[in-house]
């Protein structure tokens, strides 16, 4: 059976989650956009981020 | 000739706004994702809210993760259950698929996650169909 890439599975736990937390806490279209872009690349880089911080002991 | 009292003004009768029709929103956004918003009317909101929780769940027993039972051997197989009930109508039907979890990849791991945040999301939405049908929230 195939699956997901690790990456593949962080970009869809983070838009799906970005989405649901700018449905609920920003009041127009424009601001959910703007702060579902902003989750979504935090989360993402801080995911990269956060990857290459602890690839040293990772070996 | 008596008169009759109108839904608006039984208080027994869930009306928008009190708190019995915030119970409603949130139990109904509980058991299906999205259909508390969507009793308020909020459809942009119900159509993201169930699909986010939908594609996680679909996408952390597509990992194969655990979906974990009621009966806990430790805090944390009893903190995953609770979160997976969050999920609720998912949470059944993800038991009925009986999907043999394989945790022994790290995909597995990820899926288990997933399986939980769908549940926990899935809450947050509840409270938030909530916080609207009681006023709290506009």
């Amino acid at each position: 059976m195939s699956t997901l890439n690790h990456f593949a599975a962080m970009a869809v736990f983070a838009a799906a989650a970005s989405a649901t937390l700018a449905f609920q806490s920003r009041p127009t279209n424009r601001e959910r956009l703007l702060y579902a872009a902003k989750t979504f690349l935090m989360f993402v880089c801080g995911a990269i981020l956060l990857a290459w911080l602890l690839y040293p002991i990772s070996r | 000739m008596a008169e009759t009292q109108s839904p608006v003004d039984s208080p027994a009768i869930a009306r928008p706004g009190s708190f019995t029709w915030g119970l409603v929103t949130f139990f109904a956004g509980w058991l299906v994702p999205g259909l508390g918003h969507a009793l308020l009317r909020r459809w942009s909101r119900a159509l993201v809210f169930c699909l986010s929780v939908a594609v996680l769940a679909a996408t952390g027993l597509w990992l194969r993760g655990i979906v974990f039972g009621s009966h806990a051997a430790d805090t944390f197989e009893l903190l995953g259950f609770l979160a997976d009930l969050g999920a609720g109508a998912l949470y059944p039907l993800a038991r009925s698929l009986d999907v043999v979890a394989d945790v022994s990849r790290a995909g597995g791991d990820y899926g288990t996650r997933f399986f939980a945040a769908a549940g926990a999301l899935n809450l947050l939405c509840a409270f938030d169909a909530f916080a609207i049908a009681t006023g709290r929230k506009p």
